[in-house]
C-alpha cells in the first residue's frame, strides 16, 4: 500500500465516523426542537458520512471483505438516528404512560 | 428491611466514598504533573535525565491514571450502593481497611518507582520493584493486593445486597462485573516465555479489563447517577444498561482482536478483530441520539448543573474518543502503519477522558451537592464552567497535537520510510512531529490550569451558600 493510500484511508475513515456522529446529533436536535431545518441540515452530514465510506470503498486499496464491511457500516449509520429516535421516544412515552 | 436516612445525613459508606474521591482527585493531579514532565522530555530529552527519566514519568503518568480512575469508580459505588439498596454497606470496617491498605500500597509503589525504578530482572525485581509489563508495571505483591481489595469490594456489594434482600438490575450487573474486574486483572500476573502468549494475557488486562469491565462498571455507576440526577425511571436506565452490556460484550470483546494484529497470532484475528472493531462506533453513535434526547427533555436544566454537563460530556466524549479516534486507526490496513505511533495516545487520551474522567466528575459533583447543601434548589458556581470548558478544550488540543504528530510518524516513518531506524529519526525530526509535541505540552499546561480551577471549584462550590444559610439561620 502506498503512503497516499494510508493517508486517504485514515482521513476518509475519520470523516465517515465523525460525520455519522454529527448527523445523529443534529438529527436528534432538530427533532427535539421541532425544527425541520436542523433535521435537513443533519442530512448534509449523512451525505458526508456516505462520502467518507465511498472514499474508502471506491479506490482499489481494500479487499472485498473490507469494502462490504464499510458499505454495511455506512448503510447502518444512515438509519441509526431515525431508528434510535423512534426507540428513545417510544420507550420514554411508554414509561410516562405507566 | 431498608434504613433510609433523613435528608442531609450520610451513610458511613458515603463518607468513605468521599475519601475515595479526594484521593482520586489528588492522584489526578499527579497524573497530570508526571504527564507534563514526560511531555516536556519530548522537547528536551536531557531534562531530569538520570534523576527522573522519561520512562519513570510515563509509567507514573499512566499508573496514576489507572489507580485514580479505579478509586473514583469504587467511590462511586460506595456512594450510590446504600441509596440503591436502602441500607448501610455491610463490612464497612473492612472497606475502610481496604481503602487505607490500597492507599499505603500505592504510596509504597510510587516511592519505589521514584527511588529505585528498576532492578536486575530476577524474581526479586518482579515481586518488589516492577513487573515490567507496560501500563501494568506494579510489582507482584501490589498486584495481589489490588485483587484482594477488589475481592473485598465485591464481597461488600454482594453481602449488602443479600442483607438488604434486594438485588436490582443495576446491582446484579455490578456484581457480575466485579467478578470479572478482580479476575481479569490476574491475567497480568501469568508468566510465559512465549512472547505471543504473553502479549495475549497482557492485552486481556490492558484492553479487556478496561474495555469490558470498566465500561460496564462506569455504565452501572452512570445508571445510578442518572436516576438521582435527572429522575430517569429505573426501567429505562436498566434497559439501557443491559443494552450497553450486550454491546460491550458483542463488539468489545472480539474487537479486542485489533490488538492481536501484530503479536504473532493466527491470521484470522485480522478479520475478526477488524470486523468487530469496525462495528464498535455504531452503538456509540446511537448513544449520541439518546444523550441529545435526555439533555433536550431537561432543557439542560437540573438542580446540579455541573453534574449534568459532565454527564452529557460523557456520552459525547465516549463517541469521539473511542468511536472516531478508534475507528480511524483500527482497520488492519491502516493499523499496520499507525500502530505504536502518537495516534495511540491521541485515541487513549480522548477515550479515557470521555468515557471515565467525565463520569467520575459527574458523581463527585453529585456527592458534593448532597454533602454541602442537599436542600439547595441549584447547586452551581461560576468556576465549574471555566474548568469544564478549559478541560474539554485542552484535552482536544492535546489529542489534536498528538494526532498530527502520529499522522507524521505513520506517513514519514512507516508508509514512506518503511520503518527503518533512519525513517524513525526522520519522523522525529519532521516539523509536523516536533510542532505536535510543542502543542501537546502547551495544551498540557492548559489542562493543568483547568485541573487547578476544577480542584478549587470542588473545594469551594456550595460552601458560600452553606455559610450564608447558617448566618441567616443564626439571625432568625
Amino acid at each position: 500500500m502506498t503512503s497516499e493510500a494510508v493517508r486517504d484511508l485514515m482521513l476518509y475513515g475519520m470523516l465517515m465516523v465523525s460525520a455519522a456522529g454529527f448527523y445523529a446529533m443534529f438529527y436528534a436536535l432538530g427533532r427535539m426542537l421541532g425544527r425541520p431545518a436542523v433535521v435537513a441540515f443533519s442530512y448534509l452530514f449523512a451525505a458526508l458520512q456516505a462520502l467518507g465510506a465511498l472514499g474508502m470503498i471506491l479506490p482499489p486499496y481494500l479487499d472485498p471483505f473490507w469494502k462490504y464491511l464499510i458499505a454495511f457500516s455506512s448503510m447502518v449509520y444512515l438509519f441509526i438516528p431515525q431508528g434510535m429516535w423512534w426507540v428513545v421516544t417510544t420507550f420514554h412515552e411508554k414509561e410516562h404512560a405507566h | 428491611m431498608t434504613q433510609a436516612l433523613p435528608q442531609g445525613r450520610l451513610y458511613e459508606s458515603q463518607k468513605l466514598a468521599l475519601w475515595y474521591f479526594w484521593v482520586a482527585l489528588a492522584l489526578f493531579g499527579a497524573q497530570i504533573l508526571f504527564g507534563l514532565l514526560a511531555a516536556w522530555q519530548y522537547l528536551d530529552p536531557n531534562f531530569l535525565h538520570g534523576k527522573l527519566n522519561f520512562m519513570t514519568n510515563r509509567m507514573l503518568h499512566i499508573n496514576a491514571m489507572v489507580v485514580w480512575l479505579l478509586l473514583g469508580f469504587m467511590g462511586g459505588v460506595y456512594w450510590f450502593l446504600p441509596l440503591e439498596l436502602g441500607r448501610e454497606v455491610v463490612g464497612i470496617r473492612l472497606a475502610r481497611f481496604a481503602f487505607f491498605t490500597l492507599i499505603a500500597a500505592v504510596g509504597i509503589v510510587v516511592l519505589v518507582y521514584l527511588l529505585v525504578q528498576y532492578g536486575p530482572g530476577n524474581a526479586f525485581t518482579l515481586w518488589f520493584i516492577t513487573e515490567g509489563r507496560e501500563y501494568i508495571e506494579a510489582p507482584r505483591w501490589a498486584d495481589i493486593g489490588i485483587v484482594a481489595v477488589m475481592a473485598i469490594f465485591l464481597y461488600n456489594v454482594v453481602a449488602t445486597a443479600l442483607k438488604a434482600q434486594r438485588i436490582t438490575g443495576v446491582v446484579a450487573v455490578l456484581m457480575f462485573d466485579l467478578v470479572a474486574l478482580a479476575g481479569l486483572y490476574t491475567a497480568g500476573m501469568h508468566y510465559t516465555p512465549n512472547i505471543s502468549m504473553d502479549q495475549y494475557f497482557w492485552w486481556w488486562v490492558v484492553h479487556l479489563w478496561v474495555e469490558a469491565t470498566w465500561e460496564v462498571l462506569v455504565g452501572s455507576i452512570m445508571a445510578m447517577a442518572l436516576m438521582h440526577l435527572l429522575g430517569t425511571p429505573r426501567r429505562i436506565v436498566e434497559t439501557w444498561l443491559y443494552l450497553e452490556v450486550a454491546l460491550v460484550f458483542g463488539t468489545g470483546i472480539l474487537g479486542l482482536g485489533h490488538h492481536y494484529f501484530w503479536i504473532g497470532t493466527p491470521e484470522y484475528w485480522l478479520g475478526l478483530g477488524g470486523f468487530f472493531s469496525a462495528l464498535e462506533p455504531i452503538p456509540l453513535v446511537a448513544m449520541v441520539v439518546h444523550a441529545v434526547y435526555d439533555a433536550g427533555v431537561h432543557r439542560m436544566q437540573t438542580v446540579n448543573q455541573p453534574a449534568l454537563f459532565w454527564a452529557i460530556a460523557q456520552a459525547f466524549g465516549n463517541f469521539i474518543g473511542a468511536g472516531v479516534w478508534g475507528f480511524m486507526q483500527t482497520l488492519p490496513q491502516i493499523n499496520l502503519y499507525s500502530h505504536g505511533t502518537q495516534l495511540a495516545p491521541a485515541h487513549g487520551h480522548l477515550a479515557f477522558f470521555g468515557a471515565y474522567v467525565t463520569a467520575i466528575l459527574t458523581v463527585i459533583y453529585m456527592a458534593l451537592h448532597q454533602v454541602r447543601r442537599p436542600e439547595l434548589p441549584r447547586f452551581d458556581s461560576k468556576l465549574w464552567k471555566w474548568a469544564f470548558v478549559l478541560m474539554v478544550v485542552s484535552i482536544f488540543g492535546m489529542s489534536a497535537a498528538m494526532t498530527v504528530a502520529g499522522f507524521t510518524q505513520t506517513m514519514v516513518e512507516r508508509a514512506i520510510g518503511g520503518s527503518t531506524w533512519q525513517a524513525y529519526i526522520d519522523a522525529q525530526q519532521h516539523p509536523w512531529f516536533q510542532n505536535g509535541m510543542v502543542w501537546r505540552f502547551v495544551f498540557g499546561v492548559f489542562f493543568l490550569v483547568s485541573y487547578l480551577v476544577l480542584l478549587w471549584d470542588v473545594l469551594t462550590i456550595g460552601r458560600g451558600e452553606a455559610r450564608m444559610a447558617k448566618e441567616v439561620g443564626a439571625h432568625d
